[in-house]
């Protein structure tokens, strides 16, 4: 042995024996000792009572005990996924759908909870029914909503990635229902008002429920595409049925329920511009408030505008490809942002206003053309929606002051985008 | 030279030994680990505090060097773990020890950017150096006696990347995996930090 391999090991023996021998780095065993038991106190308060309910991803975290680490992530895991969706396919449902059901994305038991509802639809297709096909994917894009809203409650580090995963699903679903609804309307026509009823309620939950999911996430979590679906999907059955009463003369439905139908979308919509307009009154009101002169807020803050953007003031000022920094009042980005807030709310009263027009429709008998005000007015809704969330973003780092902190590059960003 | 029978049984007796205690050891955390995790139990935990506070103690201590300050962060540091662990329990966590001290490691830091926050603002640059140079003039609070105290003293004075690795795998003797989990490295990055901080240390330690 080499003399410098003699001094490492030596040195690792010294090494090692740090800890034992040099008590200074040692803490006080009586520090230990009452800090155990403060610790337990402060630990036991925060035991709740009830039980934790079973969880699937429990059973690998078991299994994991046992299992050195590698062994079980390439070959343990993969084989236990595999026996839990055997045990879901050939067990009875309500025990398995049951232990699944609080299944989020981005856990083991998630790939389970899919591989049961896959096994349902594919049991629910071989039934034939096309009526509790669609039933059953208008079921599955609600728990896709309703686990939007819980990644989002349990603020993981990836949650925005997990919700846009369920989002994707639940659009997908949204989809698959779509159809399955098209086919109510050629092969069960006596079933469709029933359906066509569960799918505008399932709608009218799944924005409510994403709504809430988007307040709590933040800008993070992009859920205006996702309700956009779903919406132009429920807008598409109801316009096909009409069309299909009116077309051939042939009603598959009563003029009655045909009405109540396209009644129900403008309600959902006129209910939606309203959610809207008042989300945007209040940013006003909130950007209104924001002290332009404080600590936290300075009168100017310094912008560097490196793409095309519009400052509206009293009168629009166009900045092109600038790359000098410009100071602007905080007051002007009040303004700006203050302006196309209103322009939202504008847009949603024009909404508002078509809504009206479609209802006349719809009691003159032109549900065709209702449905047509209807669909105009929730895309325009829809923009209006989508400014109101740019600006709310904006408002929110104004009042709070955090503009100031932020680099410039994302002040730029925030004007720009609200400009889109 | 010829192994005897005896020598060689001996031998494989002593690793299947020392290999079956380190196995237990193990089997016995994750045991601990699925108990608070799943069943919440504190009485679970306490053995976790058992095996890990006077670890994690050192790690603080070691770049703190103030024991007031060191105990604070530690006990603050046992009470995050838990909390996280019973609030987030579909998380995977596939080792404790390297759990538990990237928790204090980001403490650590947040204890010197409150530090330099609270004297004036700084750049995290400019923390992390606070953090390698931290204790490196306060020696003299670890009571420099002997070969052992010379070697932390000079150790001190290394990059906190050396330090990090050197304290963590041969004086805490945690794993090249576990520490690479830590750290946010590959195990070959710390195997070759190791490596070079090893050979820096005995080239600062010839020059004393």
């Amino acid at each position: 042995m080499t003399e410098t391999a003699v001094m490492s090991d030596l040195l690792k023996t010294q090494l090692k024996t740090a800890k034992k021998q040099n008590d200074r780095l040692n803490p006080d065993q009586s520090w230990v000792a009452q800090n155990r038991a403060k610790l337990m106190s402060q630990i036991n308060n925060t035991v709740s009572k009830d039980k934790p309910r079973f969880r699937f991803d429990y059973v690998w975290q078991a299994i994991n005990i046992f299992v050195p680490g590698r062994l079980a992530y390439t070959v343990v895991r993969p084989m236990a996924v595999f026996v839990l969706v055997g045990a879901v396919a050939t067990s009875g449902w309500i025990a398995s759908v049951g232990a699944t059901q609080n299944c989020l994305p981005g856990e083991i038991c998630y790939g389970v909870k899919l591989a049961a509802e896959k096994t349902q639809e594919l049991v629910t297709s071989v039934a034939g029914a096309k009526g509790q096909q669609a039933q059953m994917h208008l079921e599955f894009a609600t728990r896709r909503a309703k686990e939007v809203k819980k990644v989002v409650e349990n603020k993981a580090v990836d949650a925005p990635q997990r919700a846009a995963e369920a989002m994707v699903k639940l659009e997908k679903s949204i989809q698959t229902a779509n159809e399955a609804i098209k086919a109510v309307v050629e092969e069960e026509p006596e079933k469709i008002v029933e359906v066509v009823k569960g799918m505008q309620e399932t709608a009218k939950d799944i924005n409510q429920t994403l709504t809430v999911a988007a307040e709590q996430g933040g800008s993070e979590v992009d859920v205006a595409g996702t309700k956009q679906a779903v919406k132009d999907s429920s807008l598409d059955i109801v316009k096909t049925i009409v069309q299909k009463n009116e077309g051939d003369g042939k009603n598959i439905i009563s003029d009655e329920d045909a009405k109540t139908m396209v009644q129900t979308q403008i309600d959902v919509a006129m209910q939606d511009t309203g959610d809207m307009k008042s989300r945007a009154e209040d940013a006003v009101k909130v950007l209104e408030a924001a002290p332009i002169t404080s600590n936290n807020l300075p009168s100017d803050v310094v912008v560097t505008v490196s793409s095309t953007i519009l400052i509206s003031n009293s009168s629009i000022q166009v900045f092109v490809n600038s790359t000098t920094p410009i100071i602007l009042p905080t007051s002007t980005i009040k303004n700006v942002l203050g302006d196309v807030n209103r322009q939202a709310i504008a847009q949603g009263q024009e909404s508002q206003k078509t809504l009206e027009e479609a209802k006349v429709l719809v009691d003159g008998n032109h549900l065709l053309e209702a449905m047509g005000k209807v669909k105009d007015a929730t895309q325009a809704a829809e923009e209006a929606e989508r400014t109101v969330v740019e600006v709310k973003k904006a408002v929110d780092a104004v009042s709070s002051g955090v503009l100031n902190s932020q680099p410039v590059s994302t002040t730029t960003a925030i004007i720009t985008e609200v400009k889109k | 030279m010829l192994w005897s029978s005896d020598a060689v049984k001996k031998g494989c007796n002593i690793f299947v030994l020392s290999a079956s205690y380190i196995m237990k050891d193990l089997i016995n955390e994750k045991l601990l680990l699925y108990k608070v995790r799943i069943k919440r139990d504190p009485e679970a935990y306490g053995l976790l505090y058992d095996l890990y506070v006077k670890k994690i103690y050192r790690f603080v201590f070691f770049k703190i060097s103030s024991r007031e300050e060191a105990e604070d962060l530690t006990s603050e540091v046992f009470l995050k773990a838990w909390n996280y662990l019973v609030e987030n329990s579909e998380q995977e966590i596939r080792s404790f020890a390297s759990f538990i001290y990237r928790i204090a490691r980001n403490l650590v830091v947040d204890f010197y950017r409150e530090k330099a926050r609270r004297s004036s603002e700084l750049p995290l640059e400019a923390v992390i150096e606070i953090v390698a140079a931290a204790g490196a003039g306060e020696e003299q609070r670890l009571e420099v006696d002997g070969e052992i105290d010379e070697i932390m003293k000079v150790l001190k004075k290394m990059k906190l990347e050396y330090q990090e690795a050197v304290l963590l795998h041969y004086i805490e003797e945690l794993s090249a995996g576990e520490v690479a989990r830590i750290l946010g490295k590959s195990q070959i990055s710390v195997r070759v930090t190791l490596h070079r901080a090893l050979k820096k240390l005995k080239e600062l330690l010839e020059k004393k």
